[in-house]
């Protein structure tokens, strides 16, 4: 077998997944996304102050709570009971516990949550650090003291300092969670009012089981502390149990560093922070104003800090972020005026008193023209505990936003997909960037706006086909033949091989800087004495690589280029093959301008231009409020 | 420039689940090959491949440097030799410590491993008597399209040793490949 067909044999190996397996995946990829905080396509990438106040403070201290309470939640209420399981040396032994490190773990294969509380000597907790992990805002990192509370928000990136009195109420809890007698008196009086039964199977054990069935916990204990190890809790349906929560009791009394407590020294630089403890953030409701009016009021007031770059005030308004931050977030979109404050919608799903605001901003781009983005943030009071008056806006600032630019005119929202599909490339093709927005997902400041604008601007539309839809997919596919604009390059050979004949080596720019580089793994093929391609010159060779890469002439190809280019090459048509895509204008109009040798004489560089034509189908959708159709893919 | 990569994970960076399934499809087959010539057991693989996908959705944002293919090959190469270090199933085969040798594969290919193998049964023997690094180096730069020099990286070990490993390798694999067609004929 020789070399290169054994290669291509190697680099074709492919294996059907089971059915099994996608539907995995699938589930796997809905899921993590649905865990993000964007998921609308086209999204500007999210920022920290949108994302760290998804969940109120108040929330996420009752979800700690509840964790707590899902595993002892039932037994968290009497304290006056006696005990009659047998375990005063439990209870006794817990007199002497200052500090608790437990894990929670919930259903399924969630990461545990993980707690250490420090208490004093009348079993008050004074201090805490906790892990949350899969929570609405990502994972959380918390440290609370009387005097702080720090939130390192993990997955988004964030740091909040603030003020958090009811993380004491919450602390106390979970330690409380493990305290036998609290959890046994409860036990005691339900056993016998006749709701559960209790068995010690051993004297580590005790098992309580509702007596209707549907429940049933599980308590160990460890033999020489007498110290509460685990609790578990599970559903029984038709005589199965279901573990759904368990918490395990790792260490008591482990000293617990000063350093626990703070994550100054822990966070990476980057993080974004807001301070919500030494600064006044917010804006106060002023007396006599409604909820409704106050909100109102926030956002008129935040957009103006925006509209007066007073990136200060406006961060001070968002969550308490920094200026520096805010500044890097706003400061690159020039935002003239507040058209217009919508009327609040009050959002009962969402906070009691927390409302979206619509409104109608004004922004001008560097070459005087305007437009106007409708962002609606949200905003609510009482994220800052120490001015719980005082509202903030917490999200929805979406200026960056799809359809940023939009204009209203009802021309964009009329057309068939073919005709959007025509006005996009027409717009492409005369460098009409403003018109190219009006069919683009996202802001003409998104880094992809500016690669496509080099990508696409002079195109020559050769032909357009009929627009069709082909499940799932929700928009229209719209066949094109398109001319890409006129690229120079430079096609590198090189001679430093034992047979001395020019190969192609790879792509550099107009400044000789590469693009892409082909990689060698062993040398060219020897090829008999008399094969005409010995002697080709440096741009016969590109000339021949041109045609035989069209003509998918492979074995012409691995006469001059690595066997892992022509391998390349030919996975590419394959899968351009596979999407209906036709790579043969590739190279398209390609003209010689010149070669230049390295110094050494090693390597040549044939300067072409080429316009390659691009046969393929644009993805374009309009399944969004305004009907109007949207580039979505398929250039 | 691959364009329409870049814009699959700019979408994806972006949240639409679509473009990730979009790369899922596209790239599914060649990344199970991959995790299944490496592994030589489809329940292992078929994990591996799920687990990279799982791995790269959680990702918050993604910035695609090279090729999404070479980026998924080496995710897969490496989740595969964290899987035979877990030794989590008992018929992997072993590596050595110091990374540089392991041993030959001794067995045959069990036969659920073998769908990707039907029309290559030869081929898929002979990768699997390989030594593992041998076989990685040649599937990941071969398969996967890597660099040399991103397989060094990607591994911690110098680009002469992966020279060395895919020279060996190739050879091995050629010289086996040439004594089956001969004994067969």
């Amino acid at each position: 077998m020789q070399l290169s067909d054994l290669r291509i044999a190697i680099a074709s190996l492919k294996a059907k997944p089971s059915a099994d397996l996608d539907a995995r995946v699938r589930t796997t990829i809905r899921q993590a996304l649905a865990d993000r905080p964007v998921n609308q396509p086209g999204v500007s990438s999210p920022i920290f102050w949108r994302i760290i106040m998804q969940t109120p403070m108040t929330k996420w201290l009752a979800a700690g709570v509840t964790m707590a309470a899902l595993a002892l939640g039932a037994f968290l209420i009497e304290r006056t009971t006696p005990s009659a399981f047998g375990l005063e040396d439990a209870i006794n032994a817990y007199k002497n516990v200052r500090t608790v490190h437990t894990k929670l773990y919930r259903g399924g294969d969630s990461p545990p949550a993980e707690y250490w509380i420090q208490s004093d000597e009348n079993g008050q907790a004074i201090r805490a650090r906790f892990f949350l992990p899969k929570t609405e805002d990502g994972d959380k990192l918390i440290t609370w003291t009387p005097e702080r509370v720090e939130v390192w928000f993990q997955t988004k990136h964030g740091f909040l300092t603030t003020y958090g009195p009811e993380v004491q109420a919450s602390m106390q809890s979970m330690l409380d969670s493990c305290r036998p007698e609290i959890a046994l008196r409860k036990v005691e009086r339900e056993r016998q009012k006749g709701d559960v039964t209790s068995a010690r199977p051993d004297s580590q054990t005790l098992v309580v089981t509702g007596k209707k069935g549907g429940f049933r916990q599980v308590f160990t204990f460890d033999p020489e502390t007498h110290l509460v190890k685990s609790i578990e809790m599970a559903n029984i349906t038709n005589g199965v149990a279901t573990v759904f929560n368990r918490v395990e009791y790792l260490d008591y009394n482990t000293p617990l560093d000063d350093k626990m407590f703070s994550l100054a020294d822990e966070l990476p630089p980057d993080v974004h922070h807001a301070d919500t403890l030494n600064q006044v953030t917010g804006v106060p409701q002023y007396p006599g104003l409604t909820d409704s009016q106050a909100a109102a009021e926030t956002v008129r007031q935040f957009f103006q800090a925006l509209v007066d770059k007073d990136y200060k005030a406006a961060g001070l308004i968002y969550g308490g972020g920094q200026e520096a931050d805010m500044k890097k977030e706003f400061g690159s979109i020039n935002i003239t005026a507040i058209q217009s404050i919508g009327a609040p919608v009050l959002q009962t799903n969402w906070m009691p008193r927390g409302y979206q605001v619509p409104c109608q901003i004004e922004f001008t781009y560097s070459d005087g023209t305007k437009a106007i983005a409708k962002p609606a943030p949200y905003v609510r009071p009482g994220d800052n505990r120490k001015y719980p008056d005082n509202w903030h806006i917490t999200g929805g600032v979406n200026l960056m936003a799809p359809n940023l630019a939009l204009r209203s005119d009802p021309k964009y929202s009329q057309p068939s997909a073919r005709e959007a599909a025509a006005a996009f490339f027409k717009a492409c093709s005369e460098t009409n960037w403003d018109e190219v927005l009006q069919f683009w997902p996202a802001s003409a400041t998104d880094p992809m706006f500016a690669r496509f604008k080099k990508y696409l601007g002079g195109l020559q539309l050769i032909s357009l086909g009929e627009a069709y839809q082909k499940a799932p997919y929700p928009g229209w596919f719209v066949p094109y033949k398109i001319q890409l604009p006129p690229q120079i390059v430079n096609f590198a050979v090189a001679n430093t091989n034992a047979a001395k004949r020019w190969v192609f080596i790879g792509l550099f720019d107009s400044n000789l800087q590469p693009m892409e580089t082909i990689e060698w793994a062993n040398p060219p093929q020897t090829l008999p004495a008399d094969d005409s391609y010995n002697r080709l010159a440096p741009a016969d060779v590109i000339r021949a690589y041109v045609a035989a890469a069209e003509k998918q002439d492979w074995n012409s190809l691995a006469k001059l280029t690595s066997d892992l280019d022509v391998q390349q090459t030919k996975n590419e048509a394959d899968a351009a093959r596979k999407e209906a895509a036709d790579l043969s204008g590739a190279f398209a109009g390609l003209e010689v301008l010149g070669v230049t040798l390295s110094p050494d004489g090693s390597i040549a560089y044939v300067k072409c231009r080429m316009a390659p034509l691009k046969t393929f189908r644009l993805a374009i959708r309009n399944d969004n409020p305004e009907r109007r159709f949207v580039f979505d893919g398929g250039l | 420039m691959n364009i329409t990569e870049k814009w699959l994970v700019w979408r994806f960076n972006r949240g639409d689940a679509e473009a990730v399934q979009v790369i899922y499809d596209k790239h599914k087959e060649d990344l199970l090959a991959l995790a299944l010539a490496l592994l030589k057991d489809r329940a292992a693989a078929e994990d591996v491949v799920h687990d990279v996908f799982a791995a790269f959705v959680r990702r918050k944002k993604f910035q695609l440097t090279g090729s999404l293919r070479g980026y998924l090959a080496t995710c897969v190469a490496n989740r595969a030799r964290n899987a035979l270090r877990d030794n989590r199933r008992h018929h992997y085969e072993p590596l050595d410590d110091d990374g540089e040798r392991c041993l030959p594969s001794s067995g045959p290919w069990p036969d659920d491993a073998t769908m990707l193998l039907e029309e290559n049964r030869l081929l898929a023997d002979a990768l699997g008597e390989l030594p593992y690094e041998q076989r990685e180096v040649v599937l990941l730069h071969i398969h996967g399209g890597l660099k040399f020099v991103e397989i060094a990286q990607s591994q911690n070990v110098s680009i002469n040793t992966v020279l060395g490993r895919y020279r060996y390798g190739l050879e091995k694999l050629r010289s086996k490949l040439n004594d089956e067609v001969f004994h067969a004929t």
